[in-house]
């Protein structure tokens, strides 16, 4: 016998997400098509709610594709206010949060 | 940072020369800083690694970036900004590379079936309930179970358990039963479709089978 063990929060996002099933929803290639433009119209804040309901229903059910939205919007924020660092930066934060510390120079 | 229309991304990037050399090497730096920002924010995944580990992974994401987006160039459609669609290549590179590393030294022996089929689902955490919740809850994960035995194929149960019981990622879990991702989500797009009508059939709304487990 299988035995499928999980923790009531997963359960209950489990529950919502089968409850929330369509009869027909985008697939991961059709959604990674659409990404690039809805995080970057989420960023103008001009999103179009309705050509976007596919990809939202997706998101919530796809942990793959969410990740990449939630990348892909974190990144395109930085460079539109002008806030992304450099990458020597970058990398020294990286390396910061890890537990390296020989002071490498990113170059 | 050098900033580019989406127009004058292509057409530096179309022509070869100069303008294409900087472009390719402007383009590089943004993919750069963009991976950095990724793992910035996945610092907890690269426990273990040296900082020229890090280094030529980034590097590496970037160089197959590069090629990616150079192959699809043509398939930009203007969209979205430039930079915006050519950085979800690098993510995606980055993504799968370092889920990859995170599962191969786990057991994926999970998503293999008993020797009987059936499934039998549970809570790992112990919510210390009356008698008569817990008997309502048990057979609510009975029918549950039931249903997935019955109407799910053996291929769509090992996809629901890896995915929704064990957290694994979609890319692990396809890689396992040897299928795209897109068929991956197809499947269980089906599977999750029969259960709803099953639970629909016996009048049951979300609603009803959250106050089971309020």
């Amino acid at each position: 016998m299988k035995r499928g063990s999980l923790k009531y929060e997963q359960f209950v996002r489990w529950i919502d997400r089968i409850y929330k099933t369509a009869d027909a929803e985008a697939d991961c290639d059709q959604v990674r098509g659409l990404v690039a433009a809805y995080v970057d119209s989420k960023i103008t804040d001009s999103v179009r709610d309705p050509v976007y309901a596919p990809l939202l229903l997706h998101l919530d059910q796809c942990m793959d594709c969410n990740e990449l939205y939630e990348s892909l919007y974190r990144i395109a924020e930085l460079e539109a206010w002008g806030d992304m660092p450099s990458a020597g930066v970058l990398f020294d934060d990286v390396i910061a949060g890890t537990d390296l510390s020989n002071g490498e120079v990113y170059s | 940072m050098i900033t580019y229309t989406n127009d004058e991304w292509l057409q530096a990037l179309s022509q070869p020369g100069k303008p294409e050399q900087v472009a390719l090497e402007t383009l590089r730096d943004y993919l750069l800083r963009a991976v950095l920002v990724y793992l910035r924010e996945h610092r907890n995944d690269l426990s273990g690694w040296s900082s020229a580990d890090i280094h030529q992974f980034a590097e590496d994401a970037v160089q197959e970036a590069l090629l990616s987006i150079r192959k699809k160039l043509g398939s930009f459609r203007g969209e979205s900004k430039f930079t915006t669609w050519a950085y979800r290549f690098v993510v995606n590179k980055a993504a799968s590379e370092l889920r990859r590393s995170r599962y191969q030294d786990t057991s994926l022996e999970g998503l293999q079936g008993g020797e009987d089929g059936d499934l039998t689902i549970g809570f790992s955490d112990e919510r210390g309930l009356d008698p008569d919740v817990a008997a309502e809850q048990r057979s609510f994960m009975d029918l549950l179970s039931q249903i997935i035995g019955e109407e799910l194929s053996e291929r769509q149960q090992r996809a629901m358990v890896g995915i929704h019981l064990q957290g694994r990622s979609m890319q692990e879990v396809a890689e396992e039963l040897e299928i795209t991702r897109n068929t991956l989500y197809k499947l269980l797009h089906d599977a999750r479709r029969k259960i709803k009508e099953r639970l629909q059939a016996r009048y049951l709304t979300i609603e009803d089978v959250l106050a089971i487990f309020e």
